[in-house]
């Protein structure tokens, strides 16, 4: 299923008074549940658009994307606006998941605006706390990307 | 034991006939290669100067944008990439991709290709089919930026029907336009020409300087269009040509939005 309209799912579960909503799609199928205590943590990139017919795990409407404390360390921030990329295309691996390892100089991911595709090098070496975007979503100049400690 | 073919360009003939750009390009052309462009990149990163451009007759792994793959057959394509440096940073880079459209739109024109047009961001067109495209991949260095411009023409369409639409979207070839085709070397010679001309240009003075020739070549300026983003509309409206950042400007009745990114099409009226 695709992204936004997952997204879109989960802001209709949040703005209604139910509290649980499934979709049967084809053969995808995704299950929506709104806690009313407080939300369990949860990371902040969504699983990649699920290829198998898989249930997604039961979502926290209320806890959508945004990381509830960003971890302390160096923020790399986005040098221009545009569309932000984890992986140099859509099949392959991410450049980085939340511990990868990363040296000066190593991607860390691609942001694309009129299709020039600039590659964002790490400016320090360290671990990757937080990715604070998803893929595929569009970024503001000095918007921050990741969290290195 | 089979052996690879020599390349179907030689580059000390190309290099007899980059006249005024002669001495700008380094060339290298190489019967197969993963992509050109990947190439080039780690020769970049090796310090290949600026002006190096890789050529190949066969592409394993080209790549087309976001991961589409750019078929190539030897004989029925061309397709290159060229290193380029640029002083100062990002910022000053805005609407390159446009701009390497003009530079070939400007070659096919004076090889004797009438009729090319120029779709946002970075597609050639011919009949409102695609006749090419263009992939810029970007890296910052100390104090400038490392442009690798990877460049891909149809000169001849693919046998197949399958092969023709490989996007949903028709696709266009030299051939259909000049006979007999052009040679590629002064096909390429022409490019490589109109390139360092128009880099130069942008260089000095940045997108706004050719913004005009652009939109007097815009395929689909005041037409009715739709922009998708991940497959899904993400704006619909008329094409109003690019802005002086080479940003793409859609109307409605809203009033002018700019887009950075997403994929253009026709939409029926």
């Amino acid at each position: 299923m695709d992204l936004r309209k997952l997204k879109k799912l989960i802001d209709l579960v949040e703005e209604s008074g139910i509290t649980e909503l499934e979709v049967t799609e084809g053969e995808e199928k995704v299950r929506i549940v709104k806690y009313s205590a407080a939300p369990a943590q949860q990371t902040y990139m969504m699983p990649p658009i699920a290829h198998a017919p898989v249930a997604a795990p039961p979502a926290s409407a209320a806890a959508a994307p945004v990381a509830p404390a960003e971890p302390d360390g160096h923020v790399v921030k986005a040098p221009m606006v545009g569309t932000f990329y984890r992986s140099a295309s859509p099949g392959s691996e991410p450049f980085m998941e939340i511990g990868s390892l990363v040296k000066v100089g190593e991607t860390l991911c691609i942001i694309e605006a009129m299709k020039l595709l600039n590659e964002i090098e790490s400016d320090c070496a360290g671990t990757i706390k937080a990715i604070l975007v998803e893929n595929g979503q569009p970024v503001e100049y000095g918007e921050p990307l990741f969290i290195i400690g | 034991m089979s052996q690879i073919p020599a390349p179907l360009i030689d580059p000390a003939r190309l290099q007899a006939l980059l006249g005024p750009a002669r001495g700008r390009f380094d060339v290298d052309a190489l019967a197969e290669c993963g992509s050109t462009s990947s190439l080039l990149m780690e020769r970049a990163t090796r310090g290949a100067p600026s002006g190096s451009v890789l050529v190949a007759d066969r592409q394993t792994a080209g790549r087309g944008r976001r991961g589409r793959h750019w078929l190539s057959s030897p004989e029925s394509g061309l397709t290159f990439s060229v290193l380029w440096r640029f002083d100062g940073d990002l910022g000053r880079l805005a609407g390159l991709s446009l701009v390497v459209g003009i530079a070939v739109r400007r070659a096919l024109a004076g090889c004797g290709v009438p009729g090319i047009k120029l779709k946002w961001p970075n597609d050639l067109l011919l009949d409102d089919g695609k006749l090419g495209g263009i992939l810029v991949e970007l890296q910052s260095e100390r104090n400038s930026m490392l442009a690798v411009i990877g460049i891909g023409l149809n000169l001849e369409l693919p046998a197949t029907d399958a092969e023709r639409l490989p996007f949903g979207q028709p696709v266009a070839a030299l051939a259909q336009a000049i006979f007999p085709l052009p040679d590629r070397h002064d096909l390429l010679a022409a490019i490589l020409i109109a390139l360092a001309a128009v880099l130069d240009q942008f260089s000095a003075a940045g997108f706004t300087a050719l913004r005009s020739e652009w939109q007097s070549y815009n395929a689909w300026q005041n037409r009715p269009v739709r922009l998708l983003r991940d497959g899904l509309v993400e704006m619909e409206g008329i094409c109003r040509g690019a802005d002086v950042d080479g940003a793409l400007l859609i109307g409605s009745d809203t009033g002018i939005e700019r887009c950075l990114s997403g994929d253009l099409s026709l939409r029926a009226a």
